[in-house]
């Protein structure tokens, strides 16, 4: 890579040079995964999973890659089982771990986190998720599964479904694909909208004017790529939830209006958001876009710690 | 130097819009004026704008980091060091394009919010004054 990465917290802080260079990568440690044969790119190399949030895909493929690379992995899934519980400051675990390890991953319940975690880390620090912010490495596989598809983002209409306010995949994404020149089509239950700083974001900087809606069928017509969400619950008061459960539910009945050779994708989990009757068709790409979260995983790592 | 006849020494702040006058005032005193004596001025006639209010505050000079938070609030705003009846020194705050510490990030989701780290911003517009929080992204008019 020609300038080189320090750490990951936002989708904005790579350039599209940068981004289409660890596809690059990615696609190489593809063939790595599919010799199924030892890897010491990272030999000798720590990563730190700092997860105060649960997870399963991110973590494990977080894990997953860095093990597949040659590297070691160590840290917590659950911070009441971490100095955290005894009222230990971000500030101070990142500071010790960073001398524990070579790269830090870190999941957070509050917005801007992994930024703050920057200020007192001399290794790199990775965002997997801060609050209702963003999830940057969620982004780079989604990114990874359209361009392994369709080949090329300009032109494309993607149409991003669901929890928008709180679905933090979402807000990296929207930003991404409006820097790569898809057009966008929001759809989300009255409340849950993009939040406005995304939406000045694309019209303002990116000159990219998304259109809004509310009925999941307005644009599933057009659309070449479908991204589902769910209703956030962890960030919602539990009437909240309720009143948004099942707002939107695509099955096979939403599905024939779609274009045939359109992808349906979700970051995972799915609660009732697609019925389990959509597995079957081969647009439905989510769990093929899960599997992409290590590739594209090692790729990052490879590139922060500069083994590649 | 146009004579002062309320204060002899202290700060006038000058071209607030109506009713920023007591708002002002308030935020002042949670900021850092404590029994100096102040005149707030409300709907005063004006050559600039139609109406304004004013603050006077005997024996008290404003400091510069809390000029650019009201500047922040009435980007309108002027201010007057007055020493011994006379305007010393005028002042029309620029708004800078970063601001550090000033006033806290309003998403009460922002990392700033726990722990004591200093919150941060970019100014993304000067009239009205948006600010957007460097950590959280979250942007908000400070007003």
């Amino acid at each position: 890579m020609a300038e080189s990465l320090k750490s990951f917290i936002n989708i904005s802080d790579l350039t599209e040079k940068q981004l289409f260079d660890l596809f690059s990568i990615a696609e190489s440690m593809e063939e790595i995964l599919h010799k199924k044969e030892p890897c010491d790119i990272c030999k000798g190399k720590i990563l730190a999973t700092l997860f105060y949030e649960p997870s399963t895909r991110t973590r494990l493929s977080f894990e997953c890659a860095m093990l597949r690379l040659g590297g070691k992995v160590l840290g917590f899934s659950d911070a009441s089982g971490s100095s955290v519980s005894k009222g230990e400051s971000l500030a101070d675990t990142i500071r010790t771990v960073a001398g524990y390890s070579d790269v830090i991953t870190l999941r957070h319940p509050h917005e801007g986190s992994a930024r703050v975690a920057t200020l007192y880390s001399h290794v790199p620090i990775i965002n997997a998720g801060d609050g209702g912010h963003q999830h940057p490495t969620q982004c780079l596989l989604d990114l990874y599964t359209i361009l392994k598809v369709k080949k090329a983002f300009s032109g494309l209409n993607v149409m991003i479904s669901g929890d928008l306010k709180f679905g933090r995949t979402t807000h990296s994404l929207a930003i991404a694909l409006g820097k790569l020149g898809a057009n966008l089509y929001f759809t989300s239950p009255p409340g849950l909208e993009m939040p406005e700083y995304i939406v000045h974001q694309l019209e303002n900087d990116l000159h990219v004017h998304p259109i809004l809606s509310h009925d999941l069928r307005e644009h599933i017509g057009i659309a070449d790529v479908v991204y589902m969400t769910r209703v956030q619950r962890e960030r919602l008061g539990e009437m909240e939830y309720l009143k948004y459960r099942g707002s939107y539910v695509m099955g096979n009945d939403t599905l024939k209006e779609a274009k045939s050779d359109a992808i349906i994708l979700h970051p995972l989990p799915r609660v009732d958001e697609i019925r389990p009757e959509v597995d079957l068709d081969p647009r439905a790409l989510y769990f093929e876009q899960a599997y992409n979260g290590v590739p594209i995983r090692m790729a990052l790592i490879a590139t922060l710690l500069e083994v590649i | 130097m146009k004579s002062m006849h309320i204060i002899h020494n202290g700060t006038v702040i000058d071209h607030l819009p109506p009713g920023m006058g007591i708002r002002c005032f308030e935020l002042l005193q949670k900021q850092n004026i404590g029994t100096e004596a102040t005149i707030v001025f409300m709907n005063m006639p004006s050559s600039k704008c139609e109406k304004k209010d004013m603050v006077k505050i005997q024996d008290y000079r404003l400091d510069e980091e809390t000029s650019t938070y009201l500047s922040m609030l009435a980007p309108s705003i002027t201010i007057n060091i007055i020493e011994n009846g006379e305007i010393v020194k005028k002042i029309t705050p620029e708004i800078p394009d970063e601001v550090k510490g000033i006033v806290p990030c309003v998403n009460s989701r922002c990392i700033t919010n726990t722990e004591g780290y200093p919150s941060e911003f970019y100014v993304t517009s000067k009239n009205p004054v948006i600010l957007k929080c460097k950590y959280c992204e979250f942007e908000f008019n400070p007003e």
